[in-house]
């Protein structure tokens, strides 16, 4: 019996989301619209409706005109609910801002904003594949909300998140409203950072000597404008504090100690573990706000520090045999 | 133009399933409205266990009590049934198992934690208002039950909207809803069928018990013509002249049980009743067997009657009903008096027939001949009276009018009659000489009875008034009369009414003339005293009338009748078209123009009163234009009216800090000075004068 009940599951699954992709392409954009939207009873529903069938039986057998009348009431609160719950959604415009990477296992954000001519209430966004708790979203009229819909991957890579779900029991409960969105959405998951052993090619000693002249190190060479991101520890505070801007410190010197973070010298048990682990270490040198360098058999990446040092090298680690 | 998504995450991650307070206040509110009702139909101790278990369900919110453990809740469940056992005695019947469903309802609000036993709470209290019309069908009881319904949704709604968090909105919006499915209701009620009961069902007891038990003792029908209450209307049908007709006062005899059995204090009837053979159905043509005989003109009423429940089976009808008509399966008794199968527990309508001018019974059998003449032992004075006219071998007739030559006599009307002894009649006859309509026709059946007369005592009312706008005849509980009816040889059965001879103008202008002016007030005692009390009690009279006619006794006959009014046909489709049409045109309606929001943005207090300030000034010249700023304007006020620059920055100072920093605590503040400014400006204009 259950198996039937399955098999029928899966075939109405299969058959109704491939329609369902043949439908809604994916996009940055949609609007919710009639076409997009279905609506049915929810379990609480279908609970009413038993419950309204009670009532007409009660007010038949008693010829108790005004039971007879209550029923009546529920069936008509029922049928203004669907044109409500319905109402609620429709004419939505939901559109993709963007994704922030995450590592896996994190919550990758997918940012959306949403905008309605009229109010919306009680409006539940959930990534169909996720077991996250749905986001619940009120609009105001005529406003645009954002919202943060999270998805948890558990793979590095790029990941595509599928279809969006959109859903309300807005007002009664009695009906769901519900959509599934498809989107030209992507997030790079970096490895789950992993506390191994510090690879052994990260120490290396040598005097001036190294390889890779680079600007950084400890012999001062000017000033340059402070960005973002630059590290606080060499701003020149000296001029801060004498009110002439904000200025970072620049120094040029070739390495003296070059860190290699080198998948061939990480001790893991599988290629994954391996990258876990380089990736824990590149988030704590860049922590300490360290120069080091990442090689990945071929791909190389020369040493250096910095936000954007190490969203490269996440990068490379993320796709690094992905085939992309 | 990021608006309120942000926050409302920060709110709530997801959707909680908890009870939260707010839930939890609108659930307590919701259970309390929904049985409140319910609380005077059962036992009195629920009322108690419900404030139990709301402080129960109040500690556990607050944490100061745990949930409680499985068995705690088995033992309390346990605790209820016995407890419902012990107030009923039975579990059977409609009583106990409303009362099983409220306990129920109770102790699930001990246990609720998460959304669904929210629901499942609402839903019973669904049931809850259902349980209630089984009660009581009255106009109060479905606006009551309205108000009780706006509460339920506006609960079930407050689970759904995480945004709206007021009650007094909630309950808005709720009505909102609510209003937009009332005229749905009342195209599905007015065109969908109803069909006949499915099965049998235990009818609730407590419901109307008020009027005539199947005995009559001296002092019985005393104690009920006290009561105000109605016990039925009559609306006559109009003849082809379309007018209504109705029976002079003198023929208004309500019919409603024949008493044959006396014991010497209480009349009854010979039980089992005497039904007539042919089983009951909803529709009689008169009965074979009482041989009615066509005599002179005769009148013909039809009239319907809603007869409130009274609790027993017989029906009311003038003499002698001919064909009735109703939903329920009645029947005529030998005794020419409508019944039906079971006990009239709610209100029920019928529609009679009933004709004048007939001969009844021309023959007696043996049996009844011997039924309706056995009289007790006791009572000597009076056999001897009744043995006395056998002997001057009176006619029937004669002997009638000897007795009630007697009542003419001597006899008294009071509904203070004193008490009687053994002998119950002789006293009443030689002694007392006192008493009200059921001693007079008690001891004038027997006087018939003792002189060899078939004689029977009938119970039933006697009169009506019309409502004020005449549409329809209101008999009360205060119209209970009895009278007798003695068979006469080629007469057959006829009415004597004994208090006729006493007090005419009781049978002809109501019982308030016939009482002394002590007795009248007796009758009026607390009732009806003041004249708008009075106005008032038939004004709602009136509209319970309305309500029972045109709701309450809807059926498929009205629901036939309308439908030829609409469309001049009564097919089957013509009912789906109304119903899909109907109610499509409806949503249609919704869909396009949507209810504007009552619950809409207000303006900020700041705000009206710099409006406000702002028409003062211009009604001195001075208008703010579009593209100026307060401030701009209290720079310009500055300079072109010296007269108002006192306070001119100041307010355009508070504006702008209440309306653009939010600091709402400044409000008082811009009051005060605006007032100091008109107060100001008062003396100025005082002292230029």
């Amino acid at each position: 019996m259950k198996s039937i009940y399955l098999s029928l599951r899966k075939f109405y699954h299969l058959h109704f989301f491939r329609w369902v992709d043949k439908h809604i392409q994916a996009e940055n954009q949609h609007q919710l619209s009639r076409h997009k939207l279905y609506i049915l009873p929810s379990r609480r529903g279908f609970v009413f409706l038993a419950l309204i069938a009670i009532m007409w039986l009660l007010g038949t057998n008693y010829q108790n005109n005004l039971i007879l009348s209550l029923a009546f009431f529920l069936i008509s609160v029922f049928i203004v609910a669907i044109l409500q719950t319905h109402s609620n959604l429709s004419g939505i415009k939901i559109k993709l801002v963007g994704a922030e990477p995450a590592f896996a296992g994190e919550e990758a954000e997918f940012i959306f904003t949403l905008s309605s001519s009229k109010p919306v209430q009680n409006m539940e966004l959930q990534w169909q594949n996720c077991p996250l708790q749905p986001r619940v979203v009120n609009i105001k009229k005529n406003t645009v909300a954002s919202v943060v819909v999270p998805y948890v991957s558990l793979k590095r890579g790029w990941l595509q998140p599928g279809r969006l779900q959109v859903s309300s029991y807005f007002p009664l409960g009695l009906m769901r409203c519900w959509s599934y969105l498809n989107w030209q959405a992507c997030a790079l998951i970096y490895p789950a950072p992993l506390a191994l052993e510090e690879p052994s090619s990260s120490v290396r000693d040598g005097e001036n000597r190294g390889d890779y002249p680079i600007a950084g190190g400890e012999d001062f060479s000017g000033l340059s404008e402070y960005r973002p991101g630059d590290s606080l520890r060499h701003v020149a505070w000296k001029n801060y504090a004498r009110e002439r801007g904000l200025y970072i410190k620049e120094f040029s010197q070739t390495l003296s100690q070059e860190r290699w973070l080198d998948i061939k010298h990480i001790q893991g048990d599988s290629l994954e573990q391996c990258l876990s682990g380089l990736c824990y270490w590149a988030l704590q040198y860049q922590r300490q706000d360290k120069y080091f360098g990442l090689r990945l058999n071929q791909h190389n990446i020369d040493p250096n520090k910095g936000e954007d040092h190490k969203r490269k090298v996440l990068q490379a680690l993320a796709l690094y045999e992905q085939g992309a | 133009m990021f608006a309120s998504g942000d926050s409302a995450l920060l709110e709530r991650g997801g959707v909680s399933d908890q009870v939260g307070r707010n839930t939890l206040l609108w659930l307590l509110v919701a259970q309390g409205v929904a049985i409140f009702p319910l609380f005077f139909f059962l036992p009195l101790w629920l009322p108690l266990m419900w404030l139990g278990v709301v402080i129960a369900r109040v500690q556990m919110f607050r944490g100061a009590w745990p949930f409680p453990r499985n068995f705690v809740k088995t033992l309390l469940g346990a605790g209820c049934i016995i407890g419902l056992i012990i107030s009923y005695r039975s579990v059977a019947g409609v009583e106990p198992m409303v009362a099983f469903l409220v306990v129920a309802f109770i102790l699930k609000l001990v246990e609720v934690r998460d959304k669904h036993g929210v629901v499942l709470i609402v839903y019973i209290g669904f049931i809850a208002v259902a349980a209630l019309f089984i009660f009581s069908q009255s106009l109060w009881a479905a606006l009551y039950s309205l108000f009780t319904l706006t509460i339920l949704f506006g609960c079930l709604q407050s689970m759904f909207c995480s945004q709206v968090s007021q009650p007094g909105k909630q309950v808005v919006e709720a009505c909102i809803l609510l209003l937009k499915s009332l005229p749905v209701m009342g195209i599905l009620f007015l065109v969908l069928p109803r069909i006949s009961p499915l099965w049998a069902v235990p009818e609730a007891g407590k419901s109307g018990k008020t009027g005539f038990s199947g005995t009559v003792s001296p002092g019985d029908i005393s104690r009920l013509v006290r009561s105000q209450e109605i016990a039925f209307r009559v609306d006559f049908n109009p003849d082809n002249s379309n007018q209504a007709v109705v029976p002079p006062p003198e023929q208004r005899y309500w019919r409603g049980l024949t008493l044959d059995t006396y014991d010497g204090r209480s009349w009854r009837f010979r039980s089992p009743w005497q039904r007539s053979g042919d089983t009951l159905s909803s529709v009689n043509l008169p009965h074979p067997r009482w041989s009615l005989q066509r005599q002179g003109d005769a009148t013909f009423y039809e009239y319907s009657i809603i007869l409130e429940a009274h609790g027993q089976p017989w029906l009311f009808s003038l003499m002698v009903p001919l064909q009735v008509t109703s939903e329920l399966k009645m029947g005529f008794t030998d005794d020419y008096l409508i019944m039906t199968g079971k006990d009239i527990r709610q209100r029920t309508l019928y529609r009679v027939q009933s004709s004048t001018g007939y001969l009844r019974s021309p023959y007696l059998t043996e049996a009844e001949r011997r039924v309706n003449q056995t009289i007790p032992r006791g009572n000597p004075r009076a056999l001897a009276l009744a043995g006395s006219w056998q002997q001057r071998q009176l006619s029937a007739q004669q002997t009638v009018d000897a007795a009630l030559a007697l009542f003419n006599r001597e006899f008294v009307y009071s509904l203070q009659p004193p008490a009687l002894g053994t002998h119950s009649v002789d006293e009443f006859l030689f002694d007392t000489r006192t008493g009200f309509c059921e001693h007079f026709a008690s001891s004038f059946t027997f006087l018939m009875r003792a002189a060899g007369i078939p004689a029977r005592l009938v119970v039933g009312y006697q009169g009506g008034t019309f409502s004020e706008d005449a549409s329809h005849m209101v008999v009360r509980q205060s119209d209970a009369h009895a009278w007798a009816e003695v068979w006469l040889p080629s007469r057959g059965w006829v009415r004597v009414d004994p208090t006729n001879a006493v007090a005419p103008e009781r049978i002809r202008r109501g019982i308030q003339d016939a009482l002394s002016l002590n007795d009248a007030q007796l009758l009026n005692s607390g009732l009806l005293s003041s004249a708008w009390l009075q106005t008032l009690t038939l004004k709602l009279e009136e509209l319970e009338y309305l309500w029972q006619k045109n709701v309450l006794s809807y059926d498929n006959q009205d629901k036939d009748d309308l439908l030829k009014k609409l469309f001049g046909s009564k097919a089957w489709w013509l009912t789906g078209l109304l119903l899909i049409g109907g109610i499509g045109l409806l949503l249609l309606m919704y869909h396009l123009l949507p209810l504007p929001r009552l619950a809409g943005k207000r303006a900020h207090p700041a705000e009206v009163m710099y409006r406000k300030y702002l028409r003062g000034m211009q009604a001195q010249g001075l208008q703010r234009q579009p593209w100026e700023t307060a401030t701009a304007f209290a720079r310009r006020v500055l300079h072109e009216s010296p007269a108002n620059a006192k306070y001119a920055m100041e307010i355009a100072d508070l504006y702008n800090h209440i309306i653009y920093q939010g600091r709402s605590e400044l409000v008082p503040a811009l009051r005060e000075i605006l007032q100091e400014k008109n107060k100001s400006r008062a003396v100025v204009q005082k002292l230029s004068r």
